[in-house]
């Protein structure tokens, strides 16, 4: 068994890890002190904005986690072999995406000793009810896509072969539950008729919203794979991710007709065009996540740089943090009944704490993928199959 | 039979015993307040305030005019709270009552933005925090009494019954005096309809009453979770077909290969 376990890291990389387990420590330490004093005390939350940057990056990144269930459409669903090397990776980027999100959604509820409610309470006809489930189900399907990969490790062949024989259910249920509540995040501010900006209320929006999670899939796995290659130093496979980066602009292209297709046909041409700051977001976010990409990666010099495939997947990927942050603060109108004279300073940035926690979180997140692929095998050297 | 208040804003002098009496009957503590340049006092709902009283200055007519507003959960029709709750811990009661089962809530707070009228409010100081609002009295209702609030109104401003008899009153006092009033009942529509209704002298917009056509919070989002079943459905079958044409087609080139 080979792993990347021999490769230790440069002083460079030393420092890097040294300064996210610090991050992580004090997201450990500001989320303990948030549970015991209270969102009141910790959080810039309040009756006027009930959610802000947790809510905002739970939803980015379960689009960003999107790796997982895109990467195993493309392989096993289409049967794109030659993307087989990404395929674990993808997996360990959903399954770690996903943990952060449950995390945070725990950190963030009122009442986090009954996170479970929503197992044992039916209300099918709430958004947040189909997503509690979904993420549910799909985190579970994800352990058991990641599975296979300790087990290998730890040389249990025959359990690694009980799963590899269900791996095809397993993947159409993955993408069913992906395809769910990727859509299902959207409908969430269908609800909303009245607070949400009539750029982002749309009936299409849980279109959109899937059709983002799968752009974000493919950009979050090229960054990842180039960001976690670099750490062990072995060389980017650029022809594989160019090849998805191509794919993706088929992807972006379909948005952007159905983004623009909505607005015509809506008549809010008007409110996209107004500048105030609703439509300087709108034209933020569509410029950086879906034109600027599909602009440059319909150049191959940039499909076959590593640089470029980097830095235009960050794009993609920043594009769908803001959609999903104007979604849920640009577009939202205060929610609390007070004086017009106080709902209009109404204002809301998040408290150090809030930060705190989310970087903690996503440091965590990013030390434990580490750790994940120099001892487990996800990179193809190190995996004993083509799996 | 679903009971109903009425508000007839013509008749409210803003003494706010009613806020006295919700704060009283339901002992939730007084709040510490500031000067906000407003009469409004305090100036929005609270965990710990279920009603408020709002003073509008509205200039009708080259005259300057006061209209106060009592506030409150509308116990809405088709509620977009009950529509939107995770665990189903806030339902629509025939009697009228939008009630909150707190022992259900996990306190995600997607109710504050199903609601259009920013009703619910969260206990933001307690390490345990739930959602707090106005009840319509059901535990009064029980025993055969009318809500705190319109027991302790004393220029009867607010009226109680069925929803059916309130809209016919609403109806009456607009035709019996047509010049005094604005014609619109709000309530009787909007989001579907509420408990809560109120009949104004100026248009509601003045008073900054939310703009709502007759439409459920949730209609565009209820019609697609109702389809929920039918993606599900869709998901699994392209998948497998995808999958059976694409193996296909790849063994088929392998056999050439």
């Amino acid at each position: 068994m080979t792993t990347l376990a021999m490769r230790k890291p440069s002083t460079t990389g030393k420092i890097v890890l040294a300064i996210l387990a610090l991050v992580a420590l004090l997201g450990v330490g500001t989320g303990i002190y948030r549970l015991v004093v209270g969102l009141g005390a910790t959080t810039n939350l309040s009756d006027a904005f009930p959610w802000g940057l947790w809510i905002g990056f739970d939803f980015s990144l379960i689009a960003f986690a999107g790796a997982g269930f895109t990467l195993a459409a493309v392989i096993y669903i289409l049967n794109l072999e030659q993307y087989r090397p990404l395929a674990r990776a993808s997996v360990l980027t959903g399954l770690l995406g996903y943990t952060a999100v449950l995390v945070i959604l725990l950190i963030d509820l009122g009442r986090p000793d009954r996170f479970w409610g929503f197992v044992v309470f039916w209300n099918y006809h709430s958004p947040l009810f189909e997503i509690s489930w979904c993420v549910l189900l799909y985190t579970t399907v994800l352990a058991l896509e990641f599975a296979p990969m300790l087990f290998e490790r730890f040389n249990k062949p025959n359990i690694v072969k009980a799963i590899h024989s269900i791996t095809i259910p397993l993947v159409i249920a993955g993408v069913t539950l992906s395809t769910l509540h990727q859509s299902t995040l959207g409908t969430l501010y269908l609800a909303l008729p009245n607070k949400t900006d009539q750029l982002w209320w749309t009936w299409v929006l849980p279109l959109l919203f899937y059709v983002s999670s799968i752009g974000m899939g493919l950009a979050a796995t090229i960054f990842v794979w180039i960001l976690g290659s670099k750490a062990f130093g072995r060389d980017v496979e650029v022809d594989l991710l160019g090849g998805l980066a191509k794919g993706s602009i088929w992807i972006w292209v379909f948005y952007l007709v159905v983004r623009g297709g909505d607005l015509l046909f809506t008549g809010d041409m008007a409110a996209v065009f107004a500048f105030d700051s609703q439509s300087i977001w709108f034209w933020i976010e569509t410029i950086i996540g879906v034109i600027l990409p599909i602009v440059l990666f319909s150049r191959a010099s940039i499909r076959a740089s590593q640089g470029g495939l980097f830095i235009v997947s960050l794009m993609a990927i920043v594009g769908v943090f803001m959609n999903r942050f104007n979604a849920t603060l640009t577009a939202q109108a205060v929610t609390q009944y007070t004086v017009p004279a106080v709902s209009e300073v109404a204002s809301y940035s998040p408290s150090w704490i809030e930060y705190s926690v989310q970087f903690g979180v996503l440091a965590a997140v990013a030390l434990a993928w580490y750790f994940a692929a120099r001892l487990l095998p996800i990179f193809p050297e190190t995996a004993k199959e083509g799996h | 039979m679903s009971r109903a208040v009425l508000v007839d804003l013509t008749r409210c002098i803003g003494c706010r015993s009613c806020q006295v009496a919700c704060k009283s009957w339901n002992d939730n503590p007084a709040e510490q307040t500031k000067c906000l340049g407003a009469y409004d006092n305090p100036p929005s709902f609270s965990a710990d305030t279920w009603t408020v009283v709002q003073f509008n200055e509205v200039e009708q007519a080259d005259r300057l005019q006061w209209v106060f507003a009592k506030r409150q959960c509308m116990h809405c029709e088709h509620p977009g709270c009950v529509a939107v709750c995770t665990v189903g811990a806030l339902t629509k009661t025939p009697e009228g009552p939008v009630v909150y089962e707190a022992s259900r809530c996990i306190g995600c707070r997607y109710c504050q933005y199903g609601c259009p009228f920013g009703v619910p409010s969260f206990e933001w100081d307690k390490p345990l925090g739930l959602i707090r609002k106005c009840t319509f009295c059901v535990d009064r209702a029980e025993e055969g009494y009318e809500t705190a609030c319109v027991k302790a109104c004393p220029t009867d401003a607010l009226t109680m019954g069925t929803r059916h008899e309130m809209i016919s009153e609403a109806h009456r006092r607009i035709n019996a005096r047509p010049h005094k009033y604005h014609g619109h009942i709000y309530g009787e529509k909007e989001a579907g309809g509420t408990s809560w209704l109120y009949i104004s002298p100026v248009p509601f917009e003045e008073l900054g009453f939310p703009m709502l056509d007759g439409e459920p919070m949730d209609y565009a989002s209820s019609v697609i979770m109702n389809a929920t079943p039918v993606t599900l459905a869709a998901a699994v079958g392209v998948l497998s077909g995808l999958y059976w044409l694409t193996k296909k087609k790849s063994q088929a080139a392998e056999e050439e290969g």
